[in-house]
């Protein structure tokens, strides 16, 4: 299929599950207030961890408590952007849809399951209130340091943050091809909670696959040293390996996954 | 050029054993054993464009697993399979454009919101241009006289409500084959003759090629022309409905109740005595002579009350599930 | 005759556990992953002090391993909200045996499977780390780590019980639900540990029994308060059993009332 035409169909289908998902979070309104307000009261928490923390040292991994409150703010941004698009998707339901046998009806139609799982289930909607709390933390963070910003180099690293984040979810979804593991999102979520800290309190071998293995480092430290200008060139490269590295592995297991489905059903 | 395709078709599964009680789970955490179903095993039919075919089986039989081989959920072990020009398992979307699948306990409807939001979804997921889509929309709403159910919420619907839009969801982007799975099941016996009605009406005007499996024998033997029989992965007839019936009812099956008590050996003169109680007997007569017998009865015995049927479709589908026949 | 019912309650979730032995393993392993940054962590916070609060860094490192595998334990999946809510409470309510005990006896069995599960595990963490860790050697201290899990397990069921009854007044309460997950993660010492918080918010946790559940636990272990204010403490957590226990029976009995008088 021709690229434009591809992209103007995606892009409707899109739109349509907005508007349909958006009726639907409206009929139950209050389950998504209150989803999102206690996401607000969880950030809250994990910023009175860090100033506790601060009130006995001065640095956590060399970063500032202003350079962490960014860090905080960050990973609450990629993660509700995440949350509002492809993590709560076709991907997290994918053990939900092969027991009730929902996956064989989403396979018989003329989409494409992974960009359609970006946007089936989201929730723009109720999910823009953490966002916007997390801008909040950012600003709040970026303030109170001394040091200059980066705004557009930061917005540039959280792009390919996101993507990498992506395909990232495509690769940890796929294991349900071969056991269904209710799991894999828990997995998910516990993995990406190692990158709340400084990427640089980890030493060594932790280091090293937390940059390139589960790319925490990629996703959540390096746009905050992009925005106070102390991204290493080095750094950026390896973010781009990784990003191509994700996603032929993505495509790769997805489709042998999917291959495997095929033939014994499950 | 054939619309379905099916040759020497097999598919196999491996699974794992389940255990049993506490001691065989705590086994099983360890070691499992493998063990090999053969679903399907070498069948092979066509369909010509148009046909509405009836596919039967008991459960287990493999009817599911060929729809999904069929619909390019599932590939097989061995054989070919062609549906609407393609082979299934390259899943092109121009395949996937062609075939729908309504499968009677699972919903492609959101539930939360009313149908015609599903059907916009479904008209951008299909492709159909807006012309088609409004003309075609209105012909199935006519068809099936929901045009005031459209913008309620779907799950505030009757369960016939819900099967109706569910059917013109897979019939919105015309699709030159359509899968029917248990599409009456649940229903009450109105909702199910008005599907009847609708699926007939459809197919004769559309030439749509129809498979429909089906507990349900009304529904087979009001739509379809031809019945395929699998059990145990295995085709056990392929040939047309009236045949099936021309062919295994051979009898008439005779009720009769009597004023007083008739002895079983006097009954038994007549034919084959399929059950007797004094005062209610059942007999089972050839046809050729089974109007000799109903003027013996009537003029020998006391009769009360006489009645004449035909085996059921179910019982000779059953019989053949049976191996017998 | 009557423990019988009870113990056969027991022994199916016992089964089940097993069942569903590669999601109880898995989920364990999960939540063990935290525990990489954690380690990092303060190793990083330690590197220019040898004590912060009252803690030492090995004995910070064995109270989140511990804290962690504890709370991996005892999260059970409560039905009774569920139950509540659909109705199936009817089913129950017509049996002769009490709710309340029947719901002990299967969270008390998910959690000894979990514990179970996770003894193993926890062992070869401590044996892999221990030049980073706190080894206990006093064995009264693991008696008395007994003691206090044990009272932590029944308190948690207690307030887990009484949150969940909240359905008999508000549909979906599983909003509140998570307002309280927060509350007792802040105040069960599991975000961090009670000496690093502003005194104001220690003030309040001493009046929540939420403490008991976690802190006090790791605390009383590794011999971070005197033999005194531990046997305090189990006094305490006895207590706070008592008058959750209470409580639990009073909202069941108004709950009831209410179910009862709605229907579900």
């Amino acid at each position: 299929m021709a690229l434009n035409i591809r992209l103007k169909k995606e892009f409707s289908l899109a739109i349509i599950h907005l508007k349909l998902n958006t009726m639907v979070r409206m009929e139950d309104k209050i389950t998504f207030l209150f989803m999102n307000v206690g996401i607000i009261i969880r950030i809250i928490l994990v910023v009175i961890f860090f100033q506790a923390i601060y009130t006995k040292v001065n640095v956590i991994g060399g970063w500032s408590y202003a350079e962490v409150l960014v860090l905080v703010g960050t990973w609450e941004l990629i993660n509700a952007i995440a949350w509002a698009t492809f993590f709560r998707g076709g991907f997290r339901r994918m053990p939900g849809f092969m027991r009730r046998g929902e996956l064989d009806s989403l396979l018989v139609r003329p989409v494409n399951l992974k960009t359609y799982f970006i946007y089936d289930n989201n929730d723009i909607l109720f999910g823009s209130l953490p966002i916007i709390f997390a801008v909040i933390l950012i600003m709040y963070g970026a303030s109170i340091s001394s040091m200059d910003i980066n705004l557009p180099y930061y917005l540039f690293i959280i792009l390919f943050a996101l993507i990498i984040q992506y395909f990232f979810v495509i690769i940890l979804s796929s294991i349900n091809f071969w056991t269904i593991v209710e799991q894999t999102m828990h997995l998910f979520i516990n993995t990406m909670r190692l990158g709340r800290y400084p990427i640089t309190i980890y030493k060594g071998i932790a280091r090293t696959a937390l940059t390139v293995l589960v790319p925490v480092a990629c996703i959540y430290s390096f746009p905050v040293q992009a925005l106070f200008g102390k991204l290493k060139i080095t750094d950026l490269g390896i973010m781009f390996g990784v990003l191509i590295c994700f996603y032929l592995l993505s495509n790769y297991i997805w489709n042998i996954g999917l291959r495997r489905y095929e033939s014994t059903g499950y | 050029m054939n619309a379905i395709t099916i040759k020497n078709v097999s598919k196999t599964f491996t699974y794992h054993k389940k255990a049993e009680g506490l001691r065989g789970s705590v086994k099983a955490l360890f070691r499992r054993e493998k063990l090999k179903k053969e679903a399907v095993k070498d069948i092979s039919f066509s369909l010509k464009k148009g046909e509405f075919v009836g596919f039967v089986g008991p459960n287990g039989a493999g009817k599911t697993t060929t729809l999904k081989m069929l619909s390019g959920i599932l590939y097989p072990t061995l054989g070919e399979i062609s549906v609407a020009g393609f082979d299934p398992r390259k899943r092109q979307n121009e395949f996937k454009k062609r075939i729908s699948i309504v499968m009677g306990q699972k919903s492609q409807l959101w539930p939360i919101l009313p149908a015609i939001e599903t059907f916009r979804l479904l008209q951008k997921i299909y492709e159909v241009p807006e012309k088609d889509y409004q003309r075609r929309l209105k012909e199935l709403t006519d068809l099936f006289d929901v045009g005031d159910i459209l913008n309620t919420q779907v799950r505030k619907l009757s369960l016939g409500q819900r099967m109706k839009c569910e059917i013109i969801a897979s019939l919105l982007h015309n699709p030159d084959v359509l899968f029917l799975d248990e599409p009456t099941i649940g229903l009450d016996i109105i909702a199910q003759k008005k599907i009847r009605e609708f699926l007939k009406d459809y197919n004769q005007k559309s030439k749509t090629t129809i498979i429909l499996t089906s507990h349900n024998m009304d529904d087979v033997q009001n739509l379809c022309e031809r019945l395929i029989v699998i059990n145990e992965g295995i085709i056990g007839y392929d040939g047309s409905l009236a045949g099936i019936i021309e062919e295994y009812s051979k009898d008439k099956i005779i009720k009769v109740q009597f004023v007083q008590k008739v002895a079983k050996k006097d009954l038994q003169l007549l034919g084959n005595l399929v059950s007797w109680d004094g005062y209610e007997a059942e007999l089972s007569i050839p046809k050729e002579l089974s109007q000799e017998a109903i003027g013996r009865l009537i003029s020998k015995f006391p009769v009360k009350d006489i009645n004449i049927s035909s085996v059921t479709l179910e019982e000779i589908i059953t019989d053949i599930f049976n191996g017998k026949g | 005759m009557l423990l019988a019912k009870y113990f056969i309650a027991f022994k199916n979730v016992l089964q089940s556990e097993i069942e569903f032995r590669a999601n109880t393993l898995i989920r364990f392993f999960i939540s063990l992953i935290t525990l990489v940054s954690i380690f990092y962590l303060w190793n990083d916070v330690f590197s220019a002090r040898a004590e912060i609060a009252g803690y030492t860094k090995e004995q910070i490192i064995t109270y989140y391993i511990l804290i962690t595998f504890i709370l991996a334990s005892v999260i059970t999946f409560s039905p009774v909200a569920d139950n509540i809510r659909n109705g199936e409470l009817s089913m129950y309510i017509t049996r002769p045996i009490s709710y309340i005990w029947y719901q002990y006896w299967l969270a008390l069995a998910q959690r000894f499977m979990r514990v179970l599960i996770g003894l193993p595990i926890l062992i070869i963490i401590f044996i892999i780390f221990r030049e980073h860790v706190y080894i206990v050697t006093n064995p009264l201290s693991y008696l008395i780590l007994l003691v206090t899990v044990f009272s932590a397990m029944n308190l948690l069921f207690f307030i887990d019980i009484l949150i969940n009854f909240l359905e008999f007044w508000f549909t979906n309460s599983w909003g509140m639900n998570m307002v309280f997950d927060y509350i007792s993660s802040i105040f069960s010492g599991a975000l961090i540990p009670l000496a690093f918080l502003p005194s104001w918010l220690i003030t309040i946790g001493n009046f929540l029994p939420y403490q008991y559940t976690g802190a006090f636990l790791i605390d009383a272990f590794i011999g971070r308060i005197s033999f005194d204010q531990t046997l305090l403490g189990i006094l305490i957590q006895f207590v706070w059993m008592i008058i959750l226990y209470i409580m639990s029976r009073i909202v069941w009995h108004l709950g009831l009332k209410r179910y009862e008088a709605y229907g579900s």
